[in-house]
Parts: C-alpha cells; structure tokens; sequence
C-alpha cells in the first residue's frame, strides 16, 4: 500500500491528517520541522487533502507559513524582515510582525473551497535566505477556517527536491 | 557600476523601479515565461528600489499570479483542485475561478507601520512549479495591493535562478 507521502522523500512531518478548525481561530500545524541552514532553495512544504475538503463561500480557509529560531510552533512568527541589507551574505535583519507569508488565502469575500482527497493543495518554496536573515531553522504553518460546517483533513510534511 | 539584479542570474524582470500603486491592485510590469518543469530552480525575489514606509493602518499586499500566455488580466492565483495530486500529466481546475490568493507578502494594518530602506529584500518565493503544471501556466507575475497612495515609492523585482 502506497504510503501518504504521495511519491516524495520527505525531511519531515508538519501533520498527518490534521482536521481543519472550523472556528475561525488558527491551528498549529502539529509540529516544526527543522530547516536549518542554507538550502539553496531544495526544501518544500506540500499540503495535500487527506479527507475531502468543503469549505462554504463566504467563509474564510487559509493557510500562512511561519517560521522560528527553535522548535517552538507557538512562537512562530512571520519570516518577514527589514534592515536586512538586500540579504547579502553575513547580513541579517529586524523581524517585521505586521507582515505575513500567506500562500494560500481563501477569504471569507470569495468563493467555496473544496478539494478532494489526494488533491495537492498547496506547495511552497521554504525560503532560506529570509529565514537565514532571522536566524530561523524551523519551519511550519497555521491553518485557518471559520465555516463552522467545514470538513476536512490536511497532510502537510517537507520535502527535499534538491 | 552595479546593475539592480542584486547578484542573481536573472530569467526575467517582473519590476523595474516600478511605482507601487495608490490605493488599489496593480500587475506587475511584465510577466515572465517559466515554461516546462524547472524542478523547482526558479525564484522571485522582490527588493525595495526607493525608501518604502507603509503607515500605521494601511497595507501592501504582494501576490503570486500565473497563466497559459503573457496576458496579465487574465492572470489568476495557481490554486487548482480537482487536480489528482498534481501528478505527472493530472490537470487541475482553478480554484474558485482564481478568487484564491498566493499572498507572498500580506500585511495587517499594524500598530506601527513598516519600512524598509532602499536595497532591503521585502520578499522571496519560489514558483510552485507542480501547482503552474497543473493549469498549464507558462507566465508568471505579481501584484501588489496598497491602501493609501504609495506611488511615490518603488520596487524591484525579477524571476531567477537557483540552480
């Protein structure tokens, strides 16, 4: 039997069939992975639909990608920063909160969202010279939905395509 | 003297000190052709051209757009379903007919604004080449949102490559 990994070499696990909220509050993921170091942009976050997917119109479903210097999934922030130098090698930056990494945004003025199970909903270039400007060697996401009648699941893990 | 692409191997420029938008959406300047598989080498790195303040209350939002040819308006968010894992040859459909958003930059209207100097980084995205697959998008673009009149303000920003 195939395994839920959908043909990747993963380097982790950031959630196994973890259930959409339906309170319009973000979940954690269920853990970090650890990212650390400099990649030269090989390392990927995939969300894949475990279970089918129905989120209403009008309700809101998004998914933001956050990062940390440990292994703390609470802690995560943004990996937005400035006086960052143009990300020149050696240089780092200020963490700016305000401003957040949101692939997939699906807000409550737009339309349904339903996928079904197996569908790839969404892939990310996990980026290192951002997260290297903030020190940050943990990756992970929040999960967003407030149709209280939502369902679904979500697998989400990272990958090596270098 | 420097040229602007910031030490990248650049496939293609998406903003050429272009002014960000005064309260409202704008495309990038130019897409870029990323045809085929890349395996995953190509980038979008976005700096600031000029000082750049977002005030307290107001936002920039910067969005990930593709599409089957260099047709900006037509440009919707890579998000499909339907689309069978995006395995080799699936396609999929897009998204809510593209009303989903690749936000590489969303901001909130924060307690005390944003800025960045000229030559900052403000943001980095691979293109998701297996979610472009999917919908046969060959283009890519940005654009970005603003909420109060930024168009004094201007940024860079170009596809390249990592590999």
């Amino acid at each position: 039997m195939a395994n839920a990994y959908y043909g990747h070499e993963i380097v982790g696990e950031l959630a196994d069939a973890l259930s959409l909220p339906t309170d319009g509050s973000p979940d954690n993921c269920t853990q970090m992975v650890y990212v650390g170091n400099e990649t030269n942009g090989g390392l990927w976050m995939y969300v894949y639909c475990n279970a089918a997917i129905a989120v209403a119109s009008g309700e809101e479903f998004n998914i933001q990608f956050v990062s940390y210097s440990s292994d703390t999934i609470g802690s995560a922030t943004s990996p937005f920063s400035n006086t960052n130098n143009g990300a020149r090698p050696g240089s780092t930056g200020t963490a700016e909160a305000d401003v957040l990494c949101y692939p997939l945004w699906n807000s409550s003025t737009q339309g349904a969202a339903t996928f079904a199970a197996g569908d790839l909903i969404l892939e990310f270039g996990i980026p290192d010279t951002m997260l290297r400007l903030l020190s940050h060697d943990y990756a992970g996401f929040t999960i967003e939905c407030d149709d209280s009648n939502g369902t679904g699941k979500v697998d989400a893990f990272i990958v090596a395509r270098v | 003297m420097a040229n602007a692409y910031h030490g990248k191997i650049i496939v293609g420029e998406l903003s050429d000190a272009q002014d960000l938008p005064s309260t409202t959406s704008v495309d990038s300047d130019a897409m870029v052709f990323i045809g085929e598989c890349t395996n995953a080498g190509l980038w979008i790195d976005v700096y600031a051209n000029t000082a750049i303040t977002i005030a307290n209350t107001f936002v920039l939002h910067i969005g990930l757009q593709g599409f089957t040819a260099d047709t900006a308006a037509s440009a919707t968010s890579p998000h499909s379903i339907a689309n069978a894992g995006c395995k080799p040859h699936a396609t999929g459909t897009v998204l809510t007919e593209g009303t989903a958003h690749y936000y590489i930059m969303h901001m909130t209207a924060g307690t005390a604004g944003v800025t960045w100097t000229a030559g900052d980084l403000i943001t980095q995205c691979a293109i998701p080449e297996d979610m472009f697959r999917a919908l046969s998008y060959d283009y890519v673009q940005l654009f970005y949102t603003t909420t109060a009149n930024e168009s004094s303000e201007l940024v860079d920003a170009f596809v390249y490559t990592k590999v």
